[in-house]
């Protein structure tokens, strides 16, 4: 035996960790990588719905208990566009205006649910059409210190994205599988695709969390409770102090580098993000403020959603902080531009999208690689609806 | 010590990275890491601060590069960059173990008094050995005896040459051994 080995036998060693520990580190990872590039995905959400058997209860519900996600109106995006959009920073502030003198709304459950698609081009180069699955996210996070929280995942099986593709492929005979690119595995590294077929559909999956403290499900900023939230300030200095805290946390834990323009950088995603949780109408109203004053400026415009709503799509194309992005598309990187899109009345962030910023495999420039929309986000009575059979306990068990 | 999850093909000859599959990253190494994490510091911070070197691996994923190491070294570096700034933490608790010989936050099953008391001995003598260590010799001697790392996997996780993890090695062995002192387990071992 050597010091080394001895080291090894002689320190105490540490239990696994808890199921929940482990679940709660993937919904953060889950989390990040539905709001920041979701290029990925599928497997990751679909392994945080199913893998922790102690935590995570997957229900094979019947299929007709999955719901059809709201259907995108069109893409490219620009062609949805108001005819008359207005554009600039100054929509930012005339939106906080409004947003500063909303009532402050209470409930029994914060609820988002949120649809992710990341369309794939299919068929021959001639006659292109865009396939797409939905993921379909609802988070329930109780106003109650210590009630469950739940998240539903869903996911609707591909099938084209519009009716124009729905057409295309239809002229090519309505195929119902097609091949995609994945990532190479072992044993066979040299098979890095997968054949997909249309119209399955994955059993939904729950997760049950508790939080005697009533922390948030959302952890991108900090691990905010909601008493955190509601005791934000208003003032922007005092708003502006309690961000360079967040960021400086997290630069303690290693997760954000420090540099010079490291705390603007973190703004970027930062507010944003924040725009998306439950904070009071006067707080949105600041950090919509703060979002117009980030350095190096942001492009603003009217616009509408993929589902239709009008909204201020927020990007950062000229801002000296945005980083250059690249998005597999049709088996190649393609320069994509990213953009924030806020609800014009509430201010809240209903959605973010990846838009290609030239022609693209046949299809025009707008084209959204990646779209997560925001379909609910709000206070509310309603009580999530658990599987059947499901009854909940104490330690966020499904029995 | 329980073996490392399978990793698959070595990346020379086509390991999985990360940038294919982060949720197999995840499934393989997220217990090991926290672990390492636990053994270091508590189980408390450990649940943590292991969901944050993965957090940092997943915003890092592009930029993990194969031919300098696998994907454990990689999680490996990145968790030990984390831990650096609890440093003070981990000290103060090698110093703790050093007294009592046991950790108190973790249950221990063992029945037999006197087994106990030796292994308590043991224990906190490497412990306030470990405690005295410079940072950069303790990172070196824990990569090695707590995840199993090869002299050049810990070069890759920390970002060292070669040469420099087995001088560091050299050092840290050297002064556990003097801590050890009258109580010679390695004698006693081998002996034994």
């Amino acid at each position: 035996m050597d010091e080394i080995t001895l080291l090894e036998s002689s320190l105490p060693d540490a239990p696994p960790p808890a199921p929940e520990v482990v679940a709660r580190a993937r919904a953060r990872l889950a989390a990040h990588e539905v709001r920041r590039r979701p290029r990925h995905t599928w497997a990751l959400i679909i392994g945080a719905a199913t893998a922790t058997a102690a935590v995570v209860t997957a229900a094979a519900l019947a299929a007709t208990l999955l719901a059809h996600a709201p259907a995108p109106v069109s893409t490219p995006v620009s062609a949805s566009a108001s005819p008359t959009p207005r554009s600039g920073t100054r929509l930012l502030l005339e939106l906080a205006d409004r947003v500063e003198r909303l009532p402050v709304e209470t409930g029994a459950y914060w609820r988002t649910r949120t649809l992710s698609r990341e369309p794939l081009p299919m068929g021959p180069a001639s006659a292109r059409y865009l396939i797409a699955s939905t993921l379909d996210m609802r988070e329930w996070a109780p106003a109650k210190p210590g009630a469950h929280s739940v998240q539903e995942i869903r996911s609707t099986g591909y099938e084209p994205l519009t009716s124009r593709d729905e057409r295309i492929w239809r002229e090519q005979g309505s195929p119902k599988q097609w091949k995609v690119p994945a990532g190479c595995t072992p044993p066979k590294p040299s098979v890095c695709e997968q054949t997909i077929t249309g119209g399955g559909r994955t059993p939904p999956g729950f997760m049950f969390g508790v939080s005697a403290k009533g922390l948030i499900l959302d952890h991108s900023v900090s691990s905010f409770t909601l008493a955190d939230l509601a005791a934000l300030p208003a003032d922007p200095a005092l708003l502006r102090k309690r961000l360079a805290g967040y960021h400086a946390a997290q630069v303690k834990r290693g997760i954000k580098a420090l540099s010079k323009d490291s705390f603007e950088e973190f703004l970027v995603e930062a507010v944003p993000d924040m725009l998306g949780l439950p904070v009071r109408p006067a707080v949105r109203a600041t950090l919509l403020r703060m979002y117009a004053e980030l350095p190096g400026g942001v492009a603003v415009r009217e616009t509408v959603d993929s589902l239709g709503r009008s909204a201020l799509a927020v990007d950062l194309r000229d801002n000296e902080l945005r980083e250059t992005t690249q998005l597999e598309f049709g088996g190649h990187d393609v320069p994509v531009t990213h953009e924030t899109l806020l609800d014009s009345l509430t201010g809240r962030r209903i959605g973010a999208r990846y838009l290609t910023v030239r022609v693209e495999d046949g299809f025009p420039k707008g084209t959204a690689l990646i779209d997560n929309t925001v379909s609910e986000v709000g206070w509310t009575d309603e009580r999530p609806v658990l599987p059947p059979g499901c009854h909940l306990k104490g330690n966020g068990v499904c029995h | 010590m329980i073996a490392p999850p399978d990793l698959g093909p070595r990346p020379e000859i086509g390991e999985w990275s990360p940038r294919d599959d982060f949720d197999r990253v995840f499934n393989a190494h997220f217990a090991e890491i926290h672990r390492y994490i636990a053994r270091r510091l508590d189980v408390n911070a450990a649940d943590d601060l292991a969901a944050d070197t993965f957090l940092a691996a997943f915003r890092d994923r592009d930029r993990f590069d194969a031919a300098r190491g696998g994907v454990r070294p990689w999680l490996y570096g990145i968790a030990t960059n984390i831990l650096a700034r609890h440093r003070r933490s981990e000290v103060r608790r090698w110093r703790a173990l050093s007294r009592s010989g046991t950790d108190e936050r973790v249950e221990s099953h063992e029945s037999v008094v006197a087994t106990k008391i030796a292994a308590g001995q043991v224990t906190g003598r490497l412990a306030g050995a470990l405690a005295g260590l410079a940072k950069r010799d303790r990172d070196v001697v824990l990569l090695v005896a707590l995840a199993e790392l090869t002299h050049a996997e810990v070069a890759a996780a920390l970002g060292i040459p070669y040469g420099t993890v087995a001088s560091r090695l050299n050092r840290a062995r050297k002064q556990l051994r003097r801590a050890l002192g009258d109580v010679n387990p390695l004698k006693e071992a081998h002996d034994g």
